[in-house]
């Protein structure tokens, strides 16, 4: 990991831990501004649209969208795919990058891993209201039932999903909540009325004891442990729902792996556009720097290249398979009806990262922010040709179809965007967007830094020289 | 055993009644009270004494079809007193099947649209002041001495026939009889009238057949009898190995369902077609010696649009003299006379061709048509009644039709349900339907059948003759009575009680029974050579300019069941089209009008014009437009030109210009080819292997034993015409919802069996594969393993089952299916109120929104089956036939146990024409097919798919 280098100092400005303090939690006790109600009116607005639309869709039948007998998924599972793939960027941030000692990481993990939990709620949505009875959705869950001998399919990639998106949901959102109890802890001692009150129930009584930072480390190291195989595994299993098939296009397998660095991919391109938003909004400009962006678009050529291999990975293994239903559905791809869908995914997800080798780009924020935007809307392409392109046109010809998303899909796509940003302007108005804690102890490591004019080699208050499992190790307390 | 005979039922005098009430009548409500009711007043049930009548259990009852005039046998489930399914009834000389508009009879018997009461100028009345209306009527018309005319399809029935003929003996004017639409054989009626003295259609023999030549005739999808001929081409095609593959040739401009299944076609247009027939007889004449005499009468002949291939297809046809066989579907005299000419040159009379025992389906002639409605605009008939007859929708002057029943003194139309015609009449005199009445049908002399009813009166309306026998006065007004004292005076051997409920019982007579033909008239050659110098002269037409030719589709008809929801969602076979009119016309002919599928094109022929949606359809001749009648709206009846005692429905000169508006169209299908797909194949020969034959060499399953039985089916591609009746069959079996227009545009078809049709060949002359689909019930299915509520796993005999009360609707299992054949209820599909859900087998679930559901191979007929087999404690194979198989008219279906070595589906799977679709993949589908046998002639090369 080389490649990011730490000659830059990680916050700017040189604040010292008041000013940190006040710097996140002030925007909090605030009212929020226009930028925000206007923001939030938009985003509410959306989601109001998406639950109406899903209600209607319930009460009339899964006939208003647009699927037919050739193809079953539509936009409703391109967005499962895209949601859970979202969400992946907060846990690699949070676990893999933390395995890996990125101290760059604690500026933006917060904001990630929330952003992992509303991705993975809007995921959750779209299997549900998909079902032709949504009403029996519970009978995915092997509970013990009086119904005779009903049990689940244990073989199903679908009722595997179940398992994952379930146990991903919960250990992000632990992870996510338990990290936020001492910061929680910092803005009850700051509030006052009903926003002490929340603050009081949130942080679970922190007191700053060294018993508690010892427990909370020791939770935290745990929930680490359980969510790093998660990176892995979840997108492994949302590949499977493609992979056991034996429609052409879908029993690919490097689909694990080309679906995990996809999700990372688009994860990290999502994280960008929020963050570039709210540093702007939130004024975290030393908290969110240049070089976050900077490492965050290393991460985007890295993983566009990534999905760019596994793309012409399956056009090769297409074109060697000999099997002329696979290299069918791969020209059918490319040159089919859906041509224009697979052409946009190509470019947004493999041409548009190349630009962030060039340093400009990297550090330019509209660049970044017009770049990341697209990625989403390359990522979601590539799910929709997934999905899509390889239904449409399988064995029989006699069977041939094609799909257009009708508008009540599209408003509902639209409503979950309205649910993930409902959720995240709520969150940046009671939650700290950043972790204090973590970035005071950066700040601490910086001025070490500094005073013995240095890079950091290794981590000076790690005595011992034991590897460091959680970032908020021996982080001593603070008190505004 | 005794006719029960029933009280009144307390539903028959009212309109209205709930379902419940209705329930009540129909023997729920007998069954209650403990007594045993029959449900049809002295109705013979088929060979089950009416002892056993039981609620819940179900009894055949053989009858006749009347959907048409082709009489064909039908066997009526009838369960509760009412009837769930149609069949074709396996004893009757129509050889067993049913086409889809014979399946689809039963739709309309319990159709909301239907005529509940008669009425009186738009008044609902009641019977007495009715009869009282039309015989004052009649009295008048009689008074001024004008004619009493009756105007109906051809009718068949000898009782029938005689209570029409017995009403006209009191007034002027007579019996009018017309066969609406393409399918009518007026022309031909006159060309065989002119060559064998006597206006009667020879029945066929195809079975006897070596070389098939059909110029426009549709023997196998809307002409007469398609049913029987069919059978009798399929019957052929089996006997491929012992003489030969049938060699077929079709010469045609729009691709009918018989020239879909020709081994060789030839487009051509109406002019064309006239003149390669003319040179045909002249070449034929030439090699029996009679050349000379023929080609002076055909002088001024135009020379052949490809000589060398019509002088082939003479020696072919004269290697095969007395083997081969002609047909015409042509409105032209000329070439009909031709065509009779040639058969009768060939010796194909007496072979292949029957003259003494000719087709009686069809005996309507147009000149009469058009006499009678010269007379009728001009104001001379005094009393017209329309037996079924629907002039206002199916002759081109429709609105004339309108305009002069409308004002004629007394025009009544005798209809089950409203027309645009029983709108013209004043009095309407509501009918039963054909499942509600008794009848006769005599298609062919020596086969002359009986339909009885399977269902009370539902609503309240009166036998159509029985109207007849009301106005004529007659003593006896109970057609049931007429018609036994009739048949036991003229049909049965004897008036023994016995004798009658025994024919009642099978639904015919007896075989050797023979009709009084009309006597033979001969006609002088002159008259012969006259009509075909006027044929040959009447030239080509000058220029490349369209020309729309009128086409019945399978499905649609002539118009007659149009309204039907069954039968408007069937997908025409060649076009792959379902509810949607549109014209047909070749992948050059669309270039050159820069048009594609749903561009609406404006077709004016004459001063009528008719604006219609695009289907490119390669086979299409490229000047020639086909438009398809039938439809209600949009009809296309209008574009049909009447002149010189002749309805002309080819060869109409046309303008045709884009309108630049676009109307999508319900096509099921939307891919033309296959695609070099090895997913069908075609042999040249009954001995030939299947090409690329993919056998699965390797298998990571374990070996599982199949225990018997193992439900396999074996479909045989080479008799199979593609017609559509399994998948009618299949919707009534299966409560299949009729989803509409709109839902078929969006591929959201509900058929659980399919008719895949795939052209092969780059250019416009293609071949035409048909691929029935349906769940392969594949043991390694793929389905299976991705249902995460296991709602769809594998039964022990075979069967891929799918539980609908489990799903819950991911639509997983439909996506993994190779072969598509899953269908998903989008929404909870319109299946009508109490009255239309009385066609619903109770046998199966009716599913509900959000569930997906496919064919089960019938599982309830196998479970049936097995019920019965333990009850009765017979041993053996479980004998089960599935509505699909049952109904085809080609028998091209063949089911049973695969487990058993020595039995039928083993013994097919063997054949070297033998193959599955998607075999490949592993997924192990329990169905075989057969490939097609295409026989290229001399010019054969092993063609493959």
């Amino acid at each position: 990991m080389s490649v990011f280098v730490h000659s830059e100092p990680l916050v700017t400005g040189n604040r010292n831990y008041t000013q940190v303090t006040n710097d996140i939690a002030t925007p909090l006790e605030n009212k929020a501004g226009a930028a925000w109600w206007i923001s939030f009116l938009f985003a509410f607005s959306a989601l109001l649209l998406g639950i109406a639309l899903v209600a209607y869709t319930i009460a009339t039948g899964i006939g208003v969208w647009g699927l037919n007998r050739t193809v079953g998924w539509g936009f409703a599972i391109t967005n499962f795919v895209f949601w859970v793939g979202i969400g992946h960027a907060g846990t690699l941030i949070s676990a893999i990058l933390l395995l890996l000692r990125q101290r760059w990481r604690t500026s933006i993990a917060r904001s990630a891993e929330a952003m992992t939990i509303f991705a993975v709620m809007c995921a959750g949505i779209f299997p549900i209201i998909h079902m032709g009875r949504p009403w029996l959705a519970y009978w995915v869950l092997p509970y013990i039932n009086s119904s005779g001998s009903l049990w689940v399919n244990f073989r199903s990639p679908l009722l595997w999903d179940v398992f994952a998106i379930s146990t991903y949901f919960i250990i992000s959102l632990l992870f996510w909540y338990v990290g936020m109890i001492p910061d929680f802890g910092t803005l009850r001692d700051r509030a006052k009325g009903w926003r002490k009150k929340l603050y009081s129930k949130l942080s679970l009584g922190w007191d700053g004891s060294t018993k508690g930072w010892r427990r909370y480390e020791k939770a935290c190291l745990i929930l680490a442990g359980l969510a790093t195989p998660l990176v892995v595994s979840v997108h492994t299993v949302v590949s499977f729902d493609f992979a056991p098939s034996v429609i052409p296009g879908w029993p690919t397998p490097i689909f694990p792996p080309y679906f995990v660095a996809g999700a990372i991919f688009s994860g990290f391109a999502m994280v960008l556009t929020l963050l570039i938003i709210v540093r702007k909004v939130m004024h975290l400009e030393n908290y969110i720097t240049a070089k976050h962006m900077d490492n965050m678009a290393k991460v985007l050529v890295l993983t566009g290249m990534l999905v760019g291999l596994a793309y012409t990975t399956e056009l090769f293994m297409a074109w060697y398979s000999g099997n002329m239903y696979e290299r069918f559905t791969f020209y059918n791809r490319a040159f089919g009806p859906y041509a224009w869908a697979y052409w946009l995914m190509f470019s947004c997800n493999v041409f548009v990262p190349q630009i962030f080798w060039f340093k400009r780009f990297r550090r330019s924020i509209p660049v970044l922010f017009v770049a990341s935007l697209l990625v989403n809307v390359g990522m979601w392409f590539e799910r929709f040709n997934i999905v899509v392109t390889s239904l449409h046109r399988d064995f029989l010809p006699g069977s041939w179809s094609y799909y257009t998303p009708s508008s009540v899909e599209v408003g509902i796509l639209l409503g979950s965007f309205g649910l993930f940003f409902t959720c995240f302007l709520l969150f940046v108005r009671i939650a700290p967007v950043i972790a204090l804690h973590e970035v005071k102890h950066t700040i601490s490591e910086q001025k070490h830094e500094e005073a013995h004019g240095g890079h950091l080699k290794r981590d000076p208050l790690n005595v011992d020289g034991s590897t460091r499992w959680c970032s908020t190790t021996r982080t001593r307390r603070w008190t505004p | 055993m005794s006719p029960l005979k029933t009280e009144s039922n307390s539903f028959g005098s009212g309109v209205s009644f709930g379902r419940r009430g209705f329930l009540k009548g129909l023997g729920l409500g007998a069954a209650a009270t403990g007594c045993q009711q029959l449900p049809v007043k002295y109705s013979m049930p088929y060979l089950i004494p009416p002892e056993e009548i039981l609620p819940g259990k179900s009894i055949n009852y053989a009858s006749t079809c009347t959907a048409c005039s082709s009489g064909c046998g039908l066997m009526v489930t009838v369960r509760d007193g009412r009837p769930i399914k149609l069949e074709g009834n396996p004893d009757h000389p129509s050889g067993g099947g049913l086409c889809s508009i014979g399946q689809a009879q039963l739709r309309e018997l319990y159709d909301a649209s239907r005529l509940k009461k008669p009425t009186i100028g738009g008044q609902a009345a009641d019977w007495a002041s009715l009869d009282a209306e039309v015989r004052k009527g009649l009295a008048a018309a009689k008074a001024a001495g004008k004619e009493v005319v009756v105007l109906s399809p051809t009718i068949t029935g000898p009782a029938a026939r005689r209570v029409v003929l017995q009403f006209l003996a009191n007034f002027e004017g007579g019996l009018v009889e017309y066969d609406p639409g393409p399918s009518g054989r007026s022309a031909a009626l006159e060309a065989w009238n002119l060559v064998d003295g006597r206006p009667l259609l020879p029945s066929l023999d195809i079975v006897a057949t070596d070389v098939l030549v059909c110029m426009g005739a549709d023997p196998l999808g809307t002409g007469p009898q398609p049913v029987m001929h069919t059978r009798q081409y399929a019957n052929r095609r089996r006997l491929a190995k012992r003489r030969g593959a049938i060699r077929h040739i079709q010469i045609e401009g729009s691709m009918s369902l018989t020239g879909a299944n020709a081994d060789e076609r030839w487009r051509a247009s109406a002019a064309e077609q006239r003149i390669v027939a003319l040179h045909l007889l002249a070449a034929v004449a030439d090699k029996a010696g009679q050349g000379a005499k023929v080609r002076t009468a055909l002088s001024g002949l135009p020379p052949a649009p490809d000589p060398a291939r019509v002088k082939a297809l003479a020696e072919e046809l004269w290697t095969a003299r007395g083997r081969s066989l002609v047909l015409s579907g042509a409105d032209d005299q000329g070439e009909q006379t031709a065509v009779a000419l040639t058969n009768q040159l060939l010796g194909n009379i007496g072979k292949t061709l029957n003259t003494e025992q000719p087709s009686l389906a069809r005996r309507g002639s147009d000149s009469a048509l058009l006499a009678l409605e010269r007379k009728l605009f001009d104001g001379q008939v005094g009393a017209i009644i329309l037996l079924g007859a629907d002039p206002v929708a199916q002759l081109p002057d429709g609105a004339g039709w309108a305009r002069a029943l409308t004002s004629n003194p007394l025009a009544v139309a005798v209809t089950d349900r409203p027309t645009l015609t029983s709108a013209a009449c004043r009095v309407v005199a509501a009918s039963h339907h054909s499942l509600e009445a008794w009848g006769d049908a005599m298609p062919q002399p020596g086969v002359l059948t009986i339909a009885q009813p399977t269902a009370s009166p539902l609503l309240d309306t009166r036998h159509p003759s029985s109207h007849l026998l009301h106005w004529s006065g007659a003593k006896i007004t109970d057609y049931r009575l007429f018609l036994k004292a009739f048949w036991q005076q003229n049909v049965l051997p004897d008036t023994a009680e016995l004798t009658w409920k025994r024919a009642v019982a099978v639904g015919r007579g007896p075989a050797n029974t023979r009709a009084a033909l009309p006597p033979r008239s001969p006609k002088p050659w002159d008259a012969v050579a006259k009509v075909l110098g006027a044929a040959a002269k009447s030239g080509m037409p000058v220029g490349d300019g369209f020309e729309v030719a009128l086409i019945e589709e399978v499905a649609r008809g002539n118009g007659d069941h149009a309204g039907n929801p069954w039968l408007a969602e069937l997908p025409d076979p060649v076009t792959r089209v379902a509810w949607t009119p549109c014209v047909r016309i070749s992948p050059t002919a669309a270039s050159r009008l820069a048009m594609q599928d749903g561009d609406v094109l404006q077709v004016t022929v004459g001063n009528a014009d008719l604006s219609l949606p695009v289907r490119i359809v390669p086979g299409q001749h490229d000047r020639v437009l086909g438009i398809a009648v039938g439809y209600e709206e949009h009809n296309a009846y209008a574009l049909a030109r009447a002149g010189a005692g002749q309805i002309r429905w080819t060869g109409l000169a046309a303008t045709a210009t884009s309108t630049g508006e676009q109307r999508p169209l319900a096509a099921v299908q939307t891919h033309l080819r296959h695609e070099n797909r090895p997913i069908i194949h075609q042999v040249s020969g009954p001995d030939d292997h299947v090409p690329d034959a993919h056998h699965i060499h390797y298998d990571l399953w374990d070996k599982v034993n199949k225990p018997s039985p193992h439900w396999e089916m074996v479909i045989d591609l080479d008799t199979c015409t593609g017609c559509g009746a399994c998948a009618v069959a299949c919707q009534s079996e299966n409560n299949i919802p009729v989803v509409g227009e709109d839902e078929v545009r969006r591929h959201r078809d509900m058929h659980w069996l399919r008719i895949d049709r795939y052209f092969q060949g780059d250019g416009d002359d293609v071949d035409v594969l048909f691929e029935p689909m349906l769940c392969q019930q594949c043991d390694h299915a793929p389905c299976e393993t991705v249902c995460p509520v296991l709602a769809t796993m594998h039964s022990s005999d075979g069967l891929n089952q799918q539980v609908y009360n489990r799903c819950v609707g991911t639509r997983y299992c439909a996506n993994n299916c190779p072969y598509k054949m899953r269908r998903f209820n989008w929404f909870d599909y319109e299946r009508g109120d109490a009255f239309e859900r009385l066609a619903l087998n109770p046998d199966v679930v009716v599913r509900e929104r959000g569930v997906m559901e496919k064919c089960t191979f019938c599982v309830q007929r196998i479970q049936a089956a097995r019920i019965k087999a333990s009850a009765d404690g017979t041993e053996g194979p479980l004998q089960v036939q599935t509505a699909c198989q049952q109904t085809c008219p080609a028998q091209a279906i063949a089911f049973g146990d695969g487990a058993d070595d020595k039995g039928e589906i083993a013994n097919l799977r063997k054949s070297p024409r033998a193959f599955q679709v998607l075999g490949d993949l592993g997924v192990q589908p329990s169905i075989t097919y057969l490939a097609r046998i295409r026989n290229k002639g001399n010019a054969s090369e092993g063609t493959k798919a």
